[in-house]
């Protein structure tokens, strides 16, 4: 007996891309502005990520998972405006005043560790963004950031110990 | 389990810290027409970072271009294309160095105008002829940081060479180092650049404002610092403090009383003030509306100036990264934005449009262009006394 699968319509590309852009763009923006410390410049980036997202969207073969996928490119693109003549422009402090007016009521400590997280130097602070506050595995943040996982632990480790200690010096405890 | 809820507490400080920010609605619509071409990707600039561009305009091809010895206007007039006088000279004539750690740091260059202050610092190592000297790792590491975007030599050699491979084929070790100057005792906002002049020398220019002038002079404090990443502190640093003499730049203040509407809102622009120094045009403006509600509404506004016959913004880019609300207490709520031009006062007429942040994902409407169905305020410039 042949047997007839109902498909549902085809989801379109601009479609795909509507749905990682509602799933990601805020968490890209967080990463971004922790990674490049200038709002203007995050947004910029996040938009970045996303055409090249779109324009890659045939070839995401599923190789990794697509949240690794989205933030390797992420991770890529803020790396390419640190190099690029653009980021040298940028304040050299840890600034929270430009982000807008939290909507969350803040604790005591909170931006502490958040400017202490935004001090570390890069290759500990992407461990930190990817690990710790997107909850990838080693396995994954490894992936996004190609490097081995070996690295990405002792990165973790280092990051944290860094972070302890700064945090330690300006009188606030992370338990 | 102790890490898990460490993880927890940095994860939820962070996200905290970050709840206001939001997406943006038009994203997905604005990277499909990116992406097929239709609209020009320009940067968009906070700012502190137009605060800096405004000076020093850095081109790619300035990459090429013989920088040692330069001073301010040499950075401005020859890598950020800026429309310096010939003859400008900044007048600075300290002899002002500091030797630390093995490092000499030595202010090569001073300007204070208007409301900013532009520090040269030229950093080298005393001794030790084969140290690169790069700044702090936060801003440059060393493994990720293309060399050619430091050094200007370097210009044609492999694109992709970074600071750690150049230093090694060189035969370099690296140190980095830290320079800040600001009005002493303030906390201003701070921005700045390097550029590597040689193998081993480093050039910082930092640029600071909210200047408070006292007796035509400014006190600032000027602070370096060498990072020692083996020593329990890394980062040890030495302040000097020296008056600069203060360039009187005329304040131009501009009774403006127009109003003009963003969105269903009704904004009162009340008043101007524009310092024209010899190298920019800082510009504040004052504003308000009825409502607080209406005044965080229209944070997410800027006053841009613009070409009117063109409808392109004057100093392109010159985003700032958002007005703020003065007064929180009564019903009406007073605002004020600060931006700078680019290049001195030439004009006797301002134009200005009040756009929305995001009035450049309009179909067909490209970052720098004002919006065709907006108003736009004709402001007048009185000629200087």
């Amino acid at each position: 007996m042949n047997t007839v699968v109902a498909k549902g319509p085809a989801i379109t590309r601009d479609e795909k891309l509507e749905a990682l852009v509602d799933r990601y763009q805020v968490s890209l923006l967080k990463v971004c502005f922790t990674f490049l410390h200038d709002r203007g410049l995050a947004e910029d980036a996040v938009q970045e990520t996303f055409v090249k997202v779109y324009q890659s969207l045939d070839s995401f073969k599923g190789n990794s998972s697509e949240k690794t996928w989205v933030f390797r490119i992420a991770m890529n693109t803020c790396r390419d405006m640190l190099r690029s003549r653009w980021f040298r422009f940028v304040d050299r402090r840890v600034d929270l005043s430009q982000l807008p007016e939290q909507t969350a009521q803040l604790e005591d400590g909170d931006k502490e560790i958040m400017e202490s997280v935004m001090a570390l130097p890069i290759k500990l602070r992407e461990v930190i963004l990817l690990c710790t506050f997107e909850g990838m595995t080693t396995y994954e943040a490894a992936d996004a950031l190609g490097i081995t996982q070996q690295a990405v632990s002792s990165r973790l480790k280092r990051a944290k110990e860094k972070l302890k200690k700064e945090l330690i010096e300006k009188g606030c405890d992370l338990s | 389990m102790t890490e898990n809820r460490e993880d927890e507490r940095i994860k939820s400080a962070m996200n905290r810290t970050m709840s206001g920010l939001e997406g943006n609605p038009y994203l997905a619509r604005r990277v499909v027409t990116v992406s097929k071409g239709e609209v020009k990707v320009k940067k968009k600039l906070s700012f502190v970072t137009v605060m800096t561009i405004a000076l020093m305009l850095i081109s790619v091809t300035a990459l090429a271009l013989e920088l040692s010895g330069w001073k301010i206007a040499d950075y401005i007039r020859n890598v950020g294309e800026g429309k310096v006088d010939e003859n400008f000279e900044s007048g600075f004539n300290q002899d002002l160095t500091l030797d630390f750690e093995g490092v000499r740091f030595h202010v090569r260059d001073a300007y204070a105008a208007g409301n900013k202050i532009i520090i040269v610092t030229e950093v080298s190592c005393l001794k030790n002829e084969t140290t690169m000297i790069l700044p702090s790792e936060t801003i440059c590491d060393p493994d990720v940081t293309v060399a050619r975007q430091y050094i200007k030599e370097l210009a044609g050699v492999d694109d992709e060479i970074t600071l750690s491979d150049y230093a090694k084929q060189k035969g370099l070790s690296m140190i980095h180092v830290y320079v800040n100057a600001q009005q002493k005792g303030t906390y201003p906002i701070v921005s700045g650049d390097e550029w590597i002049e040689n193998d081993t020398t480093l050039v910082s220019i930092t640029s600071a404002n909210y200047l408070e002038v006292e007796n035509g002079e400014v006190e600032v404090e000027w602070e370096v610092g060498v990072f020692d990443d083996s020593s329990d502190d890394p980062l040890t640093t030495k302040t000097l403090d020296f008056h600069l003499p203060v360039e009187n730049v005329q304040e131009i203040e501009i009774d403006v009383q127009q109003t003009v509407t963003a969105g269903d809102i009704l904004v009162s622009l009340d008043r101007m003030v524009l310092l024209p120094t010899r190298l920019d045009t800082q510009v504040e403006l004052y504003y308000h509306t009825g409502s607080r509600q209406s005044a965080e509404q229209l944070l997410e506004y800027r006053f841009i100036a613009i070409d009117p016959s063109s409808l392109s913004f004057l100093d392109e880019g010159s985003f700032s990264s958002g007005p703020e609300i003065l007064d929180m207490e009564t019903q009406s709520a007073y605002m004020r934005d600060f931006w700078t031009l680019g290049g001195p006062l030439e004009t006797d007429k301002l134009y200005l449009q009040l756009l929305p942040v995001y009035s450049w994902a309009k179909e067909g409407v490209e970052m720098d262009q004002g919006l065709q169905d907006v108003q736009i305020i004709k402001i007048n410039i009185p000629e200087k006394d």
